[in-house]
């Protein structure tokens, strides 16, 4: 076991580990490079670098004082009630909860004010007292200012998130759509909050809400909130809800799909396609067809119609080293979906029943399929919200889906 | 009965030896022997000259010096010294062993303990059992302060389960069998089932010493604690106070907090942190150092001998200790014992060390408390300051009344809150001595206030408790002469002296004195000195509750030799209690 172990030693110093690419860190000095003119500004800027830097830092709370932002959050949060009144009933409260109300606000407001001035103030003193900052230095704040910034974006830019997250329904969400079923549906939330909580509480829950946004705890508890199914069916709600093709019926059946798919059949003469069709038959087959043709008329110059039907068989990953499930999420695209172009040019995914369950149904007039089975295609897997991420299983994929390709004609 | 035990002790040796082969060689023998001894007489101290002989005879091979050591002649004491060290230096034997697993160690192990064992084997009989006990303790606070403490727990027991087995089996044998029981939630029927042994909780000083290593490894975060308290309430970390103030008065106005706060700080410490160490919010943020400038509330508020740095481990840093030390465990794990000695170790055994001191600091601390609430209590209630004992009684009975009656009309959340507020503020270091001389202003003034107050005070209270008046007795006895009615004073005393006492029995003189200026009243009594000495002329009335059967004269009892009057005398009881 010894040897073994040293062995295993030995085969891991052979190997060789990669390192990170880092996009900051030492980089070569600017000061050459670095127009005068362009270092004066930074040099000027410096102090008001740091304090925008500081300011940022406070609303990401990111110092290791988590107790400074929070009476600075205290202190702002008293100022709010003193003027703007939480209760719905004013007249219930006593005048010295009134007055007393008042005075903190006050006090607070006074406190951040100076609060403020004195950091100014010791950090203009304490600039002077110190070696002015190296050109590279000044660059690091302004990067450190600008990632922050960055950060900021990404993490406000809910747009971006929700198109993201509605990609598992559609493919394509336009903007005005998904402006307006927020738009109806937050109009109707906030009314009803509106009527239980007061204006002033409600703008004071936003105004913390919004400054303690981007703390890293707000930031994991909406991911880890964002795990739940039951949060994420209730966000897609208002897409669900406002069509009414989903009220009606989950999967459509076969000769739904026909009629929404018959635009995109092609017409071939049937004269040369005949061949191609009866090469492949059985005996029995071949017998049907061909009594299918006796029963028309003058065959020999009409057309045949043929469409293929193309229906994605969906799996999703529900656990990191869970197996693959056919359940899907309540909103987006079912175990078996259909890609139906819309008049427009756009395409929804609708549900469908599985090819098994379509292989069962009866076809609808004069429709015969081409061939007997499903030609099925290999699997591809994508992430959460089925963006592509390549023909292999990865611990990025969360969904794969795979093709199954049919055709029919039609007499 | 030698010669059975012998053959008893060489076939389990041979048995044991083979278990144990090559590790123990020379320890075996002369802890077999031991436990011969022991199981041969057990409890019995008069036994142990005896078995020592015996012993002393048949390891003569193990050991010289503790063959000379256990010779006939020993003195209770000296045996009690012999064990207490002996103990000692197997704890210590032990500890080397511990240190270096390799086998040059053991060989000086093995060298050593037979004279430790033989020493032992000697400690037989109760009397012993506190020496050992007090041994064990140290030998464990001895094992916690020099061991570097990184070692996996399971090697203690695997290393040498002998020795402490044969510990605990000593001890089990000089300790009583059945200790008094605590009480315990459950019925004691089935904490008796719980146990392995079936039997009722034993004292072993392995599971003690073991529970005090790693309770003193695990006191530091409670230290922790206490320092973080005491940095909060010194304002060593104002920005902490005056978080912790805010959270009070949130508590104050609505008591739901209680249980809020504790899941919120579980939640957004313990969870939410792992949660992102494991799953990385990826925000691209620069670390940078940023120390120019500062904070008003810090700049203001900060007292305390340590530098500017900003938050003290009041919410993160203990918390991120934990978070890390979770991690780090991982990585550690695998490079532990590629590098037995490293300075981790050291950090750690110096981590233990602190730990024991705050714990001897403490409960040296909390005895220093019982006992001030103790003499507090005493002086409180036994009246030796009359005065001040009714002031308290009258200002708690005033207090309770008020209260009562105040407290519908208290706004709780506003008082306790301001009353923490102020509190703190008033505890602050740089403000404390500006407040003190605010209220010290007008101090001549009042202090002349309340001497008047006090001079008023004086006939405000009235002590005229009657005293408890009680009467004493001493039988003055007379010795016949030779002649009829020659009768010689004997002695005051204060038994009768009749014929059954026993001292007269005995023919020794009853205990007593000869001058009636001797006799002194009971303790806390004082004799009235309004009352003379008074003999009692009913004497039937004493002898007839007495049960005496004997003739009386007007004043005395008579028996053949002596006769004797009761003088009673009245006694007050003083107002100092007795101590």
């Amino acid at each position: 076991m010894d040897t073994n172990s040293k062995a295993s030693v030995l085969s891991e110093n052979k190997k060789f580990k990669a390192r990170f690419i880092h996009n900051h860190g030492q980089k070569p000095s600017f000061i050459q490079i670095t127009p005068p003119m362009i270092s004066s500004v930074l040099f000027h800027a410096y102090p008001l670098l740091i304090i925008i830097d500081n300011a940022l830092a406070n609303i990401m709370w990111l110092s290791d004082d988590k107790c400074l932002p929070f009476i600075y959050l205290t202190s702002i949060w008293l100022i709010i009630s003193s003027f703007i009144p939480t209760e719905i009933n004013a007249s219930q409260v006593s005048p010295f909860n009134k007055l007393l109300s008042l005075w903190l606000g006050f006090i607070s407001g006074i406190f951040l004010f100076l609060s403020f001035m004195y950091y100014v103030i010791s950090l203009v003193t304490s600039l002077r007292e110190a070696e002015p900052p190296t050109l590279d230095e000044i660059v690091v704040l302004l990067e450190s200012v600008l990632g922050k910034l960055e950060v900021l974006r990404d993490e406000l830019n809910v747009w971006k998130k929700l198109k993201t997250s509605f990609n598992g329904v559609n493919k394509k969400c336009s903007d005005k759509r998904l402006f307006l079923r927020l738009f109806l549906f937050g109009t109707i939330f906030q009314t009803i909050i509106i009527r239980y909580i007061s204006v002033g509480a409600y703008v004071r829950f936003f105004i913390i809400s919004a400054l303690v946004y981007h703390s890293t705890s707000f930031q994991a508890t909406l991911r880890l909130f964002w795990r739940f199914t039951l949060v994420r069916s209730f966000y897609h709600m208002g897409i669900k809800n406002f069509k009414i093709s989903n009220w009606l019926s989950n999967c459509l059946r076969m000769y739904q799909i026909i009629i929404l798919t018959e635009n995109s059949s092609i017409i071939v003469p049937l004269k040369e396609f005949l061949p191609i069709l009866l090469q492949n038959k059985k005996d029995e087959d071949h017998i049907k067809i061909l009594q299918l043709l006796n029963e028309q008329r003058n065959f020999e110059d009409r057309g045949l119609k043929i469409l293929e039907i193309e229906v994605h068989e969906n799996q999703r990953k529900w656990r990191r080293n869970k197996h693959w499930s056919t359940l899907l999420l309540p909103y987006e695209r079912q175990n078996f979906s259909i890609e139906i172009k819309n008049a427009d040019g756009s395409s929804t995914m609708r549900s469908c029943l599985s090819t098994h369950d379509l292989d069962k149904e009866e076809l609808p007039n004069d429709w015969h399929w081409i061939i007997n089975d499903w030609d099925g295609a290999d699997w591809v897997y994508s992430d959460s919200s089925w963006k592509e991420t390549g023909r292999y299983d990865s611990l990025e994929s969360f969904t794969r889906s795979r093709r199954w390709r049919r055709r029919l004609f039609h007499l | 009965m030698s010669e059975s035990s012998t053959s008893r002790r060489s076939a389990s040796k041979d048995a044991v030896k083979s278990y144990f082969a090559g590790k123990y060689n020379k320890v075996l023998d002369s802890i077999l022997e031991a436990e011969a001894a022991i199981s041969r007489s057990p409890n019995v101290a008069e036994d142990l000259s005896e078995s020592s002989a015996s012993g002393n005879s048949e390891m003569s091979h193990s050991s010289l010096a503790a063959s000379s050591a256990t010779s006939q002649g020993i003195s209770k004491k000296e045996l009690l010294q012999q064990i207490a060290g002996s103990l000692l230096s197997t704890s210590i034997e032990r500890l080397k062993t511990t240190h270096s697993p390799d086998g040059s160690s053991m060989l000086e192990y093995s060298e050593e303990v037979p004279y430790d064992e033989q020493e032992c084997y000697d400690c037989d009989g109760p009397f012993k059992c506190p020496a050992h006990l007090g041994e064990a303790a140290a030998y464990y606070d001895d094992d916690i302060d020099a061991e570097p403490a990184l070692e996996p727990i399971s090697s203690n027991t695997e290393r040498d389960p002998f020795i402490d087995v044969f510990l605990d089996k000593l001890i089990s044998r000089l300790v009583p069998e059945k200790l008094p029981e605590r009480e315990h939630f459950s019925s004691s029927a089935t904490i008796e089932h719980d146990l392995d042994t079936g039997r009722v909780p034993v004292f072993s000083a392995t599971v003690l010493g073991g529970n005090f290593k790693k309770l003193s490894k695990k006191m530091g975060s409670i230290f922790e604690l206490q320092d973080s308290i005491v940095r909060l309430l010194t304002w060593r970390n104002p920005t902490g106070t005056v978080t912790s103030l805010i959270i009070f008065t949130l508590i104050c106005f609505n008591p739901m907090y209680l249980v809020i706060l504790p899941i919120f700080r579980f939640i957004y410490s313990i969870i939410v942190p792992g949660y992102v160490l494991r799953h990385p919010l990826q925000r691209s943020i620069y670390p940078l150092k940023r120390n120019h400038g500062s904070s008003l509330l810090y700049d203001v508020c900060y007292e305390g001998k340590n530098e500017y740095t900003y938050g003290q481990q009041f919410f993160s840093k203990s918390f991120m200790d934990t978070l890390e030390s979770r991690n780090q465990e991982k990585d550690e794990i695998s490079e532990l014992d590629k590098r037995p000695e490293n300075t981790r170790e050291l950090k750690h055994g110096m981590k233990v060390l602190i730990n024991l001191r705050d714990m001897q600091d403490m409960t040296s601390g909390t005895l220093h408390v019982i006992d001030t609430i103790n003499n507090f209590l005493r002086k409180a209630s036994s009246f030796q300051n009359e005065v001040l004992s009714t002031k308290r009684f009258f200002t708690g009975f005033l207090s309770i009344a008020v209260l009562k009656i105040l407290s519908p009309f208290v706004n709780w959340s506003y008082m306790f809150s301001i009353s923490a507020w102020c509190l703190l503020i008033y505890m602050h270091p740089r403000a404390h001595p500006k407040i003190i001389k605010f209220f010290q202003s007008g101090k001549v003034e009042r202090e002349y206030k309340n001497l008047k107050r006090k001079e008023n005070q004086t006939y405000n209270m009235i002590f005229d408790e009657k005293p408890e008046i009680r009467y004493i007795e001493i039988f003055e006895i007379y010795k016949k002469g030779l002649l009829p009615n020659d009768w010689k004073f004997f002695r005051f005393s204060s038994s009768i002296f009749d014929p059954l006492d026993s001292y007269r029995r005995a023919q020794q003189v009853p205990p007593g004195t000869d001058s009636l200026q001797d006799v002194m009243p009971p303790l806390g009594w004082i004799f009235d000195p309004n009352f003379e000495w008074r003999i009692d002329a009913d004497v039937e009335t004493w002898v007839t509750e007495r049960g005496l059967n004997l003739p009386t004269t007007k004043e005395f009892l008579l028996d053949p030799m002596f006769k004797r009057r009761r003088l009673i005398h009245r006694v007050i009881k003083s107002s100092k209690p007795v101590t």
